[in-house]
């Protein structure tokens, strides 16, 4: 996929409060992480959608190492797994957590973060 | 036609020097040329019979520099006044490259590149550790840092690379396994009894699990106690074709196995699936792990240990922790592990583990681990990382 036409599918759904999901249309991958090429297959044949919803995977709050904490998920959406911040309230955070995603601007990086939908 | 192996020779390693402190003020190819001359010495050779040059760093921990590759090969070589070599070499696999880049060295030699080949590998721990807090003040206004790592265009995400990545994987762990933290803790007590016995440890004295469960949160939930601190040295390895000048009995390659993953962590179907198990099969071949005596087991953090010790078949998957808590780590037990106490209490020399498992590794088979030596020490298996789980070499080396 040209990589500016990707660049700016991928945004969209990221501006949305959208997590962006790339799938090869080759071989069926879906993935998180933006690539102009299939990781699997090589293939450049890809497409952007778009998940709000999901479940925490894994977390962890780090308490040192950064001037303040931040909490850390992989949230796995139907398979397809993402790597985001949370900003929801900490006492509601588990393994199986249903979470939402939102869309974040701060200074000049867009980001998407999510928070628990339950 | 197999040319190479009509002029195969046998190689062992006839010397080696493990050089660090907790921070010194000199130039980070100096910890190299001290550890290199303990080698040499060793082996009761002189540095112009070297004709083979390894090198390994981690990025960041050269000073004043990012030499890699053949400038850092020649300014190592220049610093020891080693002028002529025949075979060069530059390893980068993360934390593994120690590993790898001594594997190479036994081939070079083997096929007659080179007769006496030096590997080196480490820097300065305390170098890097100050570049990153500063490049976290700076960036961290901007909501980025590490966290877009060298996967680039991932949403950019506040982490704390590689330790949130280790965490994610630990705390999966516990939950898929419906395991607590003890297991996982009692690696950095098991380790602390070993560095009791190795002078040389930079962290000694009387440690419990509840000092370990007690000790500050660092990335939930890995505590401070399971998380290793970098510091300044290198490990020198001389692998050579001739043993008979060596005051060790010559050291030798008995099988080695590398894997990797090419996925980022965020995109591995299940996180707690390594490549270690395919580096030690591959390492082990026909062998059986009850021949091995020793294992270097890479400690970065006590998760890896955990998973390590799954991989390379020493317990089932989610049972390491039930095999931590018998009779092993320590010398006299049945399974001998990081004896020196591993990186978690000498340090992680030059920012990464793998010198400092496999140096503990090499002081075993050659006799030398003093109060702390396993008896009748004849194999180690040394299994290495590299990245968050991104490449695993094994290897395992032996004594007659
Ligand atoms: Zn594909």
């Amino acid at each position: 996929m040209d990589y500016k036409q990707l660049n700016d599918e991928y945004y969209n759904v990221l501006r949305s409060g959208e997590v962006p999901i790339l799938s090869c249309k080759n071989c069926g991958y879906s993935f998180t992480n933006l690539r102009t090429t299939c990781p699997k297959c090589s293939s450049d044949k890809l497409n952007v959608r778009g998940a709000k919803e999901g479940v925490v995977y894994s977390y962890t709050i780090i308490e040192r190492g950064l001037p303040f904490t931040a909490v850390l998920l992989l949230v796995d959406i139907n398979g397809v797994r993402v790597k985001a911040n949370y900003l929801g309230d900490p006492k509601k955070l588990r393994i199986g957590l249903k979470v939402r995603s939102k869309y974040v601007k701060q200074e000049l990086i867009e980001s998407i973060v999510f928070e628990p939908a339950e | 036609m197999k040319v190479i192996n009509e002029t195969m020779v046998d190689a062992s390693i006839v010397g080696f020097g493990f050089y660090y402190e907790k921070k010194v003020e000199v130039p980070a190819v100096e910890l190299f040329k001290r550890s290199i001359i303990e080698a040499i010495k060793m082996a009761n050779m002189e540095k112009d019979e070297i004709d083979g040059l390894v090198v390994t760093a981690v990025p960041g921990t050269i000073d004043n520099s990012h030499d890699t590759g053949i400038f850092l090969i020649n300014k190592v070589a220049s610093k020891v006044g080693i002028n002529k070599l025949n075979y060069f070499d530059y390893v980068y696999t993360g934390g593994s490259s120690i590993v790898v880049g001594t594997y190479r060295a036994f081939k070079a030699v083997e096929s007659g590149l080179a007769n006496n080949v030096l590997v080196v590998g480490g820097g300065k721990g305390n170098l890097l550790k100050r570049i990153r807090s500063s490049m976290f003040e700076s960036t961290i206004k901007n909501y980025v840092n590490e966290g877009v790592t060298y996967y680039e265009l991932t949403i950019p995400t506040i982490e704390f690379y590689p330790t949130s990545d280790y965490a994610l994987i630990a705390n999966r762990y516990m939950r898929e396994h419906n395991t607590d933290d003890s297991g996982r803790a009692m690696i950095a007590v098991k380790q602390r009894e070993n560095a009791n016995l190795n002078p040389k440890a930079i962290y000694r004295g009387k440690l419990t699990l509840k000092d370990v469960l007690e000790s500050p949160m660092v990335s939930y939930p890995l505590r401070l106690l399971e998380v290793t601190n970098p510091v300044d040295g290198a490990l020198a390895i001389l692998v050579s074709k001739n043993a008979s000048k060596s005051s060790i009995s010559p050291i030798k390659l008995m099988g080695f196995g590398e894997a990797t993953l090419t996925i980022p962590l965020a995109e591995r179907e299940n996180i707690l699936d390594t490549p270690v198990k395919h580096s030690v099969r591959r390492a082990l071949n026909s062998l059986n792990l009850d021949k091995i005596d020793y294992y270097g087991i890479y400690d970065a953090y006590t998760i890896m240990v955990l998973l390590e010790i799954e991989g390379i078949g020493l317990a089932d998957n989610g049972k390491g922790g039930e095999f931590v808590m018998g009779d092993s780590f320590l010398p006299t037990s049945s399974y001998p592990i990081n004896t020196s106490g591993g990186s978690l209490n000498v340090g992680q020399v030059g920012f990464t583990s793998g010198g400092v498992v496999l140096a503990e590794a090499l002081y075993q088979l050659a006799g030398l681990a003093e109060n702390r030596q396993v008896k009748d020490a004849r194999i180690a298996l040394v299994n290495t990382l590299g990245g968050v789980f991104d490449h695993s070499a094994t290897i395992v080396l032996g004594v007659e």
